[in-house]
């Protein structure tokens, strides 16, 4: 295998482990905050849910860029382009702002996410601001995902 | 549209109208109670009819719930959002609050509950005697057998095997006249039997308890008149059969109350019915009394003064007042709005209402929620279920207001996804090509340039509703000489990029506005122009707010890459020998709902918040207190 191709494979994976990794905390943080609560009350999953499933989105994202890079460089079958060592340094560099802001801004959403439910637990008609505060923490992951998604569509392979 | 006008209505009249007046304005939920702050005395709600009431509420609730565990309708996740409620006529529930013929249902219930626990222990305590006395079941002795004789003493006991080894040398080496017998072994345990002459009794146990024996008493509930003659195996085919027989009982009594369960309608209505009784009681003490009249006062919306008058004519000794809200009162907001934009009011209400002489920014967010969710979104074939969850769901619920409006939410953005969905997305992941206007994967650029046009235009209409207001409110300065120039310093500076002659000079002039008029208020004119040279470094605040709207082409591309990479992998599915359908089809319908369950989310969420931080943040003046009205509330009904 050429070396760019595995720099390209590289970044594909950090962008899914990295973004996924952090989502892997904030949502682990978020669901340990909402077991709690919902032990007292049970009826609250649903609204709870929402909290708990916000901090998943950065996974997604990084999953998705995996995904394009996977197509770009032909992985699901078909001929697989050659790539240089500038071009497979490209991807790799592409796949790092979704793989870093995702990594960070998961954790933190998860946080935010995690308040938000003890939040919920006393205000329970208020479950909305929570998850518009722990949108705010979003914005870089998406912000990320959009220069990777520009980027990748940017670098031309074989 | 917008907030709609509220009046403050005073009520006067007879206290013998008091109750009735109260039940119809309650009937009506027509009128905000406040609190009467009049000097007059208040009144008090009479102590032990409300204690009562509480009685009454309480066991009700506990029936209701009781009932609820026997197994009445379980509800699925998106049921226990928007459960069908029960519909009970009134005269039904008047009857049975008039006779108090419900009353022998919650003690029924009550009772049949106890029998329940009682039977449950029972069982439990004969299962457990079952289990210590089965591994004697090899004794072939019966249970009167088993207790001390005029000359013998009888030791049933388990013990470890590492202490057996040891104990049977030691109490041989005694030569004591004794009979022992190895009844079972299970595992590391010996059970033992050893019969002693009653005089040997202390020493024998003294040597067992050295051997840490762990003496078996045999359970009082064999040693009854019916077991005494019987084997240890007999006496457990008989605990057996006593077990079962409770069971039985048991699940007789269960069934009872399962036949119950059709008259839990009725209690959750008398529930409510007591509830409602239970506020109007509550709400006496804002009224003022002078002992012969009472006054009550509250808020109305303007429109319905009318309707509420005409239904309070059948009182002949009442009088009613109403009259604009003043300014320092604390009138409640409510916000009024078309029916086609009236569920947009739901994203209002989550941020919190509008001052009450401020404007309803419902109307204004509409349009461009509308679209945001759509383009988030980007699928038509998820759009499509939308509108047919949010249609199917209107059907099956008729009444309750705050419901329909979110579902008439979710039906206005389904429609929106399909629209938009078409045009530059798909149908579950593939690609409609005689639809789409332009492909947003090949050509990122163009949705992009739409997104951040749509958010240029959005904060330029936040600015022009901020000078609209500033207008209205007669500060001319203001909406001239500053908003206006920040309307018009926008747009040139976009246009400067264009090369456009005049585009320069504009942008000056609005600068220079900026400049010399945003801090009219300082004294000092140095001061002054340099705190409106700061201002104009709010243009970067707009730049990031107009790039903020890319997170539109963001959501909008992860929801289509993840429907296409969900199709690709089911197709690759395919190849799976044998179950290679089944799984195709799995991973199609699994992974399309979790994709459009998750995006729904983040499309939401991050609509409202370009509503919330980007417009709002223009012309919004928060802190409005709801509109709630005196009504009936219902919990089960």
């Amino acid at each position: 295998m050429e070396w760019g191709l595995a720099l390209g494979i590289l970044g594909a994976a950090a962008a899914a482990f990295l973004a996924g990794g952090g989502s892997s905390i904030g949502v682990g943080l978020a669901g340990q905050a909402s077991c709690g609560v919902l032990s007292e009350y049970p009826d609250k999953f649903g609204t709870l849910l929402l909290l708990v499933a916000l901090p998943g989105t950065q996974g997604i994202y990084g999953f998705l860029s995996a995904f394009l890079v996977i197509l770009k460089l032909g992985l699901l079958g078909g001929s697989v382009p050659s790539v240089t060592v500038a071009q497979g340094l490209a991807i790799f560099g592409a796949c790092l702002p979704v793989a870093v802001a995702g990594f960070i801004s998961g954790v933190h959403q998860g946080k935010v996410c995690a308040a938000g439910v003890m939040m919920v637990a006393k205000q329970p008609k208020d479950f909305v601001k929570p998850l518009i505060l722990a949108a705010l923490v979003e914005t870089y992951a998406v912000l990320g995902l959009l220069i990777t998604i520009l980027l990748l569509n940017g670098i031309k392979v074989g | 549209m917008a907030i709609a006008p509220i009046k403050k209505i005073q009520i006067l009249g007879h206290q013998s109208d008091q109750e009735a007046v109260l039940a119809c304005l309650q009937d009506t939920g027509l009128v905000e109670v406040t609190k009467v702050d009049e000097t007059l005395l208040p009144d008090q709600p009479p102590a032990e009819k409300l204690a009562d009431l509480d009685n009454r509420l309480r066991s009700l609730k506990e029936a209701i719930d009781k009932l609820g565990l026997y197994g009445a309708a379980k509800t699925s996740l998106i049921g226990s959002f928007l459960k069908a409620r029960p519909i009970i006529n009134p005269e039904e529930i008047e009857a049975a609050v008039n006779s108090s013929s419900y009353q022998p249902i919650l003690v029924e219930i009550k009772e049949k509950e106890a029998k329940i626990k009682q039977l449950e222990n029972q069982v439990k305590r004969l299962t457990a005697d079952f289990e210590s006395l089965h591994p004697w079941n090899g004794l072939n002795l019966t249970v009167s057998d088993l207790s001390d004789s005029r000359q013998t003493h009888i030791f049933l006991g388990i013990i470890n095997q590492s202490d057996y080894v040891q104990f049977i040398p030691e109490i041989k080496s005694k030569n004591l006249p004794l009979f022992l017998e190895l009844v079972n072994q299970i595992k590391q345990q010996r059970y033992l039997i050893m019969i002693s002459l009653l005089e040997h009794k202390e020493e024998v146990e003294q040597i067992m308890r050295r051997h840490n024996f762990h003496f078996f008493i045999l359970p009082e509930s064999i040693k009854n008149e019916d077991s005494m003659r019987l084997t240890v195996k007999q006496g457990l085919i008989l605990l057996q059969e006593k077990n079962k027989r409770l069971k039985l009982e048991s699940d007789a009594v269960t069934e009872e109350i399962i036949s119950l369960i059709p008259q839990r309608i009725l209690l959750m209505g008398l529930y409510d019915y007591f509830f409602n009784l239970r506020s109007r009681l509550l709400a006496i003490p804002r009224l003022g009394s002078t002992g012969q009249a009472f006054l009550m006062e509250g808020w109305i919306r303007a429109g319905e003064l009318a309707g509420l008058e005409t239904r309070l004519k059948e009182f002949s000794a009442l009088a009613i007042f109403s009259r604009e809200a003043l300014p320092s009162e604390d009138a409640p907001v409510d916000l009024k709005n078309k029916p086609y934009i009236e569920p947009f009011e739901v994203i209002t209400s989550l941020y919190g209402l509008p001052a009450r002489y401020s404007i309803d920014p419902t109307p204004f967010l509409a349009p461009f929620f509308f679209i945001f969710f759509g383009l988030c979104l980007t699928d038509a074939g998820y759009g499509l279920i939308m509108v047919i969850a949010a249609l199917i769901f209107l059907r099956r619920l008729k009444s309750v207001r705050s419901a329909k409006r979110i579902l008439n939410l979710i039906l206005l953005c389904g429609i929106s996804t399909v629209v938009l969905g078409s045009f530059v997305g798909g149908f579950f992941g593939v690609p409609v090509k005689q639809l789409m206007l332009f492909d947003p994967l090949k050509n990122p650029l163009i949705f992009l340039i739409i997104a951040l046009a749509l958010g240029f235009v959005q904060i330029e209409f936040g600015l022009l509703i901020k000078m609209v207001q500033e207008l209205k409110q007669k500060q001319f300065a203001d909406a001239i000489l500053v908003s206006l120039a920040w309307v018009l310093l926008l747009p040139s500076l976009a246009l400067i990029f264009m090369k456009l002659p005049w585009a320069k000079n504009a942008a000056f002039f609005a600068a220079g506005s900026i400049v010399l008029f945003s801090q009219r208020r300082i004294k000092n004119i140095l001061a002054r122009l340099a705190a409106g040279l700061y201002s104009l470094y709010d243009i970067t605040k707009y730049f990031s707010e107009v790039i903020s709207y890319s997170r539109l082409l963001a959501l909008g591309l992860s929801t289509s890459v993840i429907a296409m990479v969900i199709n690709t992998l089911s197709r690759q599915a395919l190849g799976i020998p044998l179950i290679g359908g089944i799984v195709m089809v799995a991973i199609f319908i699994f992974g399309h709902l979790s994709n459009l369950a998750i995006n729904t989310l983040s499309g939401f969420v991050h609509s409202a918040r370009l509503q919330y931080i980007e417009f709002f943040g223009k012309f919004f003046v928060g802190g409005g207190r709801p509109f709630i009205p005196f009504k009936k509330e219902k919990i089960y009904t």
